[in-house]
């Protein structure tokens, strides 16, 4: 889950970095009356969840309390990235003399944290690419950073002022870790004219699955495709009209994968490795009330799940009537007594192992073009 | 011969009286599986299907002589049942958890890493060498014994594509889950060095998906000299981005990690990509066909 920018900055404030004076408005009105609190020139930034707003007008500098509030008026109905913001960050303008880099992720491949410092800007993708990447520092995830060690690393990219670049990376860290952060990214992370290290932007991404474990809730990121989670399900909503449920999130896409060389799935449905009855129930509701839904795909494997038990909670739903096709193709420990539940309560069960097969005899039920 | 595991393996099961525990310890031990001791705190003492339980797992190695863990522990214990197990000398681990937290999964990992150990998972169905030792939660129906090596990022991907080559009469050395987090224990790399060090595995099959860059590495093993032909197939081709398709690891941000990506550095390397899973199949037979002889592909060494 990410957070939005003034989200990210109050937890980098919170853990003592500073960031800009800024206000959070929902209207022009508003934006106007923060910028002559704040002192103008102000700097407004559309709230949405997508890098590179800058290129996209999502951030604009205003000099007057008229321009501040028809940006603002404008900048609230138009998208950026696609995404329509709702909130703008109104902040006063910096005086910045250089902009660097400053984040901690996780390198997935050496299965540990990093911690990141480079020159910065707008352009720093472009810099990553054009093989100006930032210098990296690999950290002990059972032990943090160790600030001696940070404070070597910060002194060999030659990057000023240095003891306050290092004592602001702790502090990402302690932001990352309290977080349970997958990123935690300053960018630019400004050295002002008179010196103070301000952290122009945040953007900071949390561990869904951590968030889960803790009860906290999730949010969704605001665009695209909406994604749902629970009890271990997965679902996001597609806009096709085959339904789809799967256990497992590649069979899943897999499934997804062929449907679309005819179709377009109304949805992905991952049941994960703890299907009941009463989830199974739940899934086949959830996809029966995709608008446009035409036919169901039931892909599972009995592994870790007891695909007759979830078997009941398909015949469940079917028993309430259902007027689509249904067809289904469940393998693996209970396979049999699975298929008689489902073929008892008028789902098409298809005995190959092939997923093709599967996918071609619902098309065909639901007279889609080969 | 296979990988990881086999008839010798001594296994021990950490949740071996939870619910899934004891369903599948069931299903392990009517493959054959040697399951020499379990572990449940509380229930030490007691029997479970035959196999004895221990409170802890130093008791388990030092009375059974165990030297695998296959652990089904909930989310947040698996970071003390792991110290525990690395600990009590045991130096290969399952995990078959899901739902771990990543920054909890990297310190797991490191203190795998610092034990000397390895560790297969969190959120993997497990390893499987048919007919000799099946330590995980896969349908043991679907695998046979033979000559193709799977690693799969997709658990039930694994199952589909060992059944498809079991009833066209083609078995598999070892079947390996890599695990489904953005973290997992063992790179993928790893693992096709180990098949391609393995005489009795003549084929690799790698079952991907979208997001992250085990595909990208795995071309550029095989590019630095792999000998044993590898083959893919990478799921997610219609994945939204930036919303994880069910794995936290499968997931397209930023325009990385995308299958067409994926799909152009095997076929750089020169690896065949199956459209779907049910191309797996026919790949397989014409790498394994004897003008594809294992020992001339050998000498492609670089």
């Amino acid at each position: 889950m990410r957070l939005h920018e003034y989200e990210g900055k109050a937890l980098l404030r919170e853990a003592g970095i500073e960031v800009p004076t800024g206000e959070v408005v929902t209207d022009a009105q508003e934006a106007a009356r923060a910028a002559q609190r704040l002192g103008l020139p102000v700097v407004l930034k559309a709230q949405v969840l997508a890098g590179g707003r800058g290129h996209a007008g999502g951030i604009e500098i205003t000099h007057d309390m008229e321009q501040t509030r028809s940006r603002a008026a404008a900048m609230l109905q138009r998208p950026c990235r696609g995404l329509l913001p709702t909130e703008l960050l109104v902040e006063a303008q910096v005086p910045i003399a250089a902009e660097l880099y400053a984040a901690v992720t996780i390198d997935p491949v050496r299965g540990a944290p990093l911690l990141l410092l480079g020159t910065g800007g707008i352009d720093v993708e472009a810099h990553a690419r054009t093989g100006v990447a930032p210098w990296q520092h690999l950290v002990n995830p059972l032990t943090g950073p160790v600030d001696a060690d940070v404070a070597a690393w910060v002194g060999g990219t030659g990057l000023e002022p240095a003891g306050e670049l290092t004592r602001i990376l702790m502090c990402l860290w302690a932001v990352f870790a309290a977080e349970q952060a997958l990123t935690v990214e300053v960018n630019p992370l400004a050295v002002l004219t008179d010196g103070r290290v301000v952290a122009v932007d945040a953007v900071i991404e949390v561990d869904d699955t951590a968030r889960e474990l803790a009860g906290l809730p999730l949010r969704d990121n605001g665009g695209g495709a909406r994604r749902e989670r629970s009890g271990g399900l997965t679902f996001v909503e597609l806009g096709g009209d085959v339904g789809i449920i799967c256990s497992g999130a590649g069979l899943g896409m897999a499934t997804m994968d062929l449907i679309s060389a005819r179709a377009t799935p109304a949805n992905f449905l991952e049941t994960g490795g703890g299907i009941t009855r009463e989830l199974v129930a739940g899934a086949m509701k959830r996809v029966l009330a995709c608008p446009g839904v035409r036919g169901v795909l039931i892909n599972v494997y009995g592994g870790i799940n007891p695909i007759h038990e979830g078997a009941l909670g398909v015949a469940d739903v079917m028993a309430a009537g259902v007027d689509v096709p249904v067809v289904a193709k469940a393998l693996g420990n209970h396979q049999e007594e699975t298929w008689e539940i489902l073929q008892a309560a008028g789902v098409t069960v298809v005995r190959a192992v092939a997923t093709e097969t599967a996918v071609k005899v619902l098309l065909d039920r639901m007279q889609v073009a080969a | 011969m296979s990988i990881l595991v086999n008839r010798d393996t001594r296994v021990l099961i950490q949740g071996i009286t939870g619910r899934v525990g004891r369903a599948q310890t069931t299903y392990m031990l009517a493959e054959g599986t040697r399951i020499v001791a379990g572990v449940t705190p509380g229930k030490g003492g007691t029997i479970e299907q035959g196999v004895p339980v221990f409170d802890h797992v130093g008791d388990a190695v030092r009375v059974r002589g165990a030297d695998m863990s296959l652990l089904f522990v909930p989310p947040a214990v698996a970071e003390d049942a792991v110290a525990e197990t690395l600990d009590a000398g045991i130096r290969m681990l399952v995990l078959i958890t899901e739902g771990i937290p990543v920054h909890t999964t990297m310190r797991i990992r490191r203190r795998v890493e610092d034990a000397g150990a390895r560790l297969v998972g969190p959120a993997t169905p497990g390893v499987i060498t048919p007919g000799q030792c099946k330590v995980g939660i896969m349908p043991a129906r679907f695998f046979t014994p033979g000559p193709v090596g799977i690693v799969s990022r997709s658990g039930t991907l694994s199952y589909e594509v060992s059944a498809q080559l079991s009833a066209a009469g083609i078995g598999q050395s070892t079947v390996v889950g890599l695990g489904a987090d953005p973290v997992v224990g063992t790179d993928i790399v790893a693992l096709l060095q180990l098949f391609d060090e393995d005489p009795e595995t003549g084929v690799v099959v790698l079952v991907g998906e979208v997001g992250g860059t085990q595909e990208e590495r795995a071309a550029r093993f095989v590019a630095q000299g792999m000998r044993t032909p590898l083959l893919a197939y990478v799921a997610g081709r219609c994945a939204v981005a930036d919303v994880p398709m069910g794995h936290a690891g499968a997931l397209v941000r930023e325009g990385a990690g995308a299958v067409v990506d994926k799909i152009a550095a095997f076929e750089a390397a020169g690896v065949p990509v199956a459209a779907s899973p049910g191309c797996i199949v026919g790949l397989v037979q014409s790498l394994l066909a004897p003008d594809h002889a294992v020992s001339s592909t050998h000498a492609v060494v670089i």
